[in-house]
């Protein structure tokens, strides 16, 4: 597989501000790959070092095999779609997209045609006169996309580019992503902190923290195979206990014994355990699962396809379950006595 | 409303009217018959046909002209270079570099004209329209300046990048959108020079050689003979109405780009 873009224990630094960590990942050519973290980790002066407006600290910087150190951001085969969208507000739609091709003195009449092309990629036909200030949001967010696009870039850089939309125009913009993605084939990455985004759309995903990157995987694989408290919360949210692993079980203070698939040979030793909430099975009997606790509902909160309910275990410990609206058994009010359970295969083991 | 503003307000619109009403009166009177009130054969361009007559006045209005638009193209062109290094960059002595460049805000300009005058005699150079236009500059910088850098930090840098990012080299960059950009207060930092300019007397008076710009040699007839006066309300309500149009054509660029 060709390898577009490699960072190598790329460090940048702000003064004494470490944005950035020993960061090394490799993305594919046609590779959708996210940088995944919370506010201030990092993400754009990843962004900003690969489409060369920052200079690493340390390390090292190369888009399809060529080392970028020395060369400026005018002569770099990526485009950046910008966190604020940065688009000008002097030009009109169609000189806008029209500005990277003009630049590479691209013959008028062939400008006008992929102009329209992009256009009716992104289903803003005829919207070539516009003025930006007469977009709407989402409209200024396809146009800053293909203003980069036209140009053919090797690699596509978003910056959180759909931040500032409401959730149903994220949904929808989510899908229109996909499709370009699909129809184009440009290698993407993508800088989010909305871990929704991140599954749907990536192949690959790097969770960071701090500058640093936590984990890197498909969306399944950091999803079901956390390494790490940390991404195994930020990733949708878990239960997360500590205890002491011993031949296929951990034994959790205030919970008992939660059985457990080894996914390496462990030796005996204090391990973190995750089960996420939607893997829990709640009602008023339950059998045939691996893990079966008691407990009383203490929260219920109705949210249309799923219940959020966080059940007191009798042995004291608290956990989420996400469960099915309405369930088998209906709905569980607080105060409720239920039992709750998982299967062993759902208790990931964080070492 | 409050006793107060009532009190400031009254305060204010007396001290307009001691602004305006002279100003007024020399506009009436340079479209009157004779050189005092009351009015006769009002209005009439008789002081402005007279004016013609007098090829000195005309010579000064050119040059004035003349002096107010070079010293505009060199101050525009030195506050945008000024404003985008001020803006952009950061150097040590930055505070005090800009102080400096601010002083002859705050300087006299008699007292600048006289030190300026006197260094140049020094150095061998007679005062000239060139010399006047280099004074000028001088003064007019600090407000070109000041007004382009608070544009370029306004400027969304991130506009600036988007263009690099799309292949543009600084040079285009600059080009094709940080002028575009600042382009209203490029306008408003011209028109302001060109007022500071067209309306100098104090510096301009140690300056000058033969060849005087409009306020100088109004200033230098002021001195002499009182029958000069009829033309002078002429002369003057020229100097003004131009002035006004431009701050007037300044107020409307700084409104719109708003
Ligand atoms: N030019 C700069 N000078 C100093 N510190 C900076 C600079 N740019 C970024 N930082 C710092 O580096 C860290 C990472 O910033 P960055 O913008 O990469 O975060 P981010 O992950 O993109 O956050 P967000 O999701 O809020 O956009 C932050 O602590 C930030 O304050
Ligand atoms: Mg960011």
């Amino acid at each position: 597989m060709k390898i577009d873009v490699e960072l190598k224990n790329v460090t940048k630094k702000f003064g004494d501000v470490v944005a950035v960590s020993d960061v090394s990942f490799q993305v594919e050519k046609g590779q959708f790959f996210s940088l995944l973290g919370p506010s201030g980790c990092g993400k754009t002066t990843i962004l900003r070092m690969i489409s060369g407006f920052e200079k690493p600290t340390e390390g090292e910087i190369l888009i399809e095999g060529e080392p970028m150190a020395d060369v400026p951001p005018f002569k770099r085969p990526t485009n950046l779609v910008f966190q604020s969208l940065a688009l000008f507000p002097h030009l009109n739609v169609y000189e806008n997209i029209a500005f990277g091709l003009k630049i590479k003195k691209i013959p008028e009449n062939e400008i006008k045609a992929r102009v329209k092309e992009m256009l009716d990629l992104v289903r803003l036909p005829g919207y070539e006169k516009r003025k930006i200030s007469q977009l709407s949001g989402g409209e200024k967010q396809r146009i800053a996309i293909v203003r980069a696009l036209v140009n053919k870039p090797t690699v596509l850089l978003l910056d959180e580019p759909l931040g500032p939309l409401d959730l149903k125009l994220r949904e929808e913009m989510i899908v229109e992503l996909k499709r370009i993605k699909r129809e184009v084939g440009t290698t993407f990455i993508y800088v989010t902190h909305d871990q929704g985004e991140a599954l749907t759309m990536s192949d690959k995903i790097a969770v960071m923290k701090a500058g640093k990157i936590m984990q890197i995987g498909s969306p399944i694989e950091i999803y079901e195979q956390p390494n790490s408290e940390f991404v195994a919360n930020f990733i949708g949210g878990t239960n997360v206990f500590k205890g002491r692993y011993e031949n296929g079980a951990v034994e959790v203070d205030n919970l008992g014994k939660i059985t457990v698939t080894p996914e390496c040979q462990l030796s005996k030793g204090s391990v973190l355990v995750s089960i996420k909430p939607e893997k829990i099975f709640i009602g008023r009997k339950l059998n045939a699962l691996d893990n079966i606790f008691a407990g009383e509902v203490k929260e219920a909160y109705y949210q249309g396809r799923v219940v959020t309910y966080r059940v007191l275990l009798e042995n004291g410990s608290s956990i989420s379950v996400v469960a099915p609206s309405p369930g088998m058994e209906g709905i569980f009010g607080i105060g409720e006595k239920v039992k709750i359970g998982w299967n062993k295969k759902d208790s990931k083991l964080i070492t | 409303m409050t006793k107060s503003s009532i009190m400031f307000i009254v305060v204010l619109g007396f001290l307009l009217i001691l602004t305006f009403f002279p100003i007024a009166i020399l506009l009436l009177l340079s479209l009157n018959e004779t050189s005092t009130l009351p009015l006769r054969n009002f209005p009439t361009l008789k002081w402005y046909i007279e004016l013609l007559r007098f090829p000195a006045a005309i010579n000064a209005v050119k040059y004035s002209l003349m002096v107010a638009s070079v010293t505009t193209g060199a101050a525009v062109i030195f506050g945008i270079c000024g404003g985008y290094a001020l803006a952009r960059t950061n150097f040590a002595g930055k505070k005090i570099f800009t102080g400096l460049l601010l002083m002859p805000m705050v300087t006299p300009y008699i007292i600048m004209g006289f030190s300026l005058m006197s260094f140049l005699l020094k150095m061998g150079v007679n005062p000239s329209l060139i010399v006047i236009i280099i004074g000028h500059i001088l003064i007019t910088i600090p407000y070109t300046t000041l007004v382009l850098t608070s544009r370029f930090i306004a400027l969304d840098i991130s506009l600036e990048e988007a263009a690099m990012d799309l292949g543009a080299g600084k040079f285009t960059t600059f080009r094709k959108v940080t002028l575009p950009l600042i382009m209203p207060g490029v306008a408003v930092a011209a028109i302001l020079a060109f007022i500071i300019s067209w309306e100098d007397v104090a510096l301009a008076v140690f300056l000058a050689g033969t060849e005087q710009t409009a306020p100088v040699y109004i200033y230098s007839l002021l001195m002499k003979l009182p029958k000069f006066v009829p033309i002078l309300t002429a002369m003057s309500s020229i100097i003004l109405s131009f002035a006004i149009g431009l701050a007037f054509l300044m107020r409307m660029i700084e409104r719109i780009s708003a």
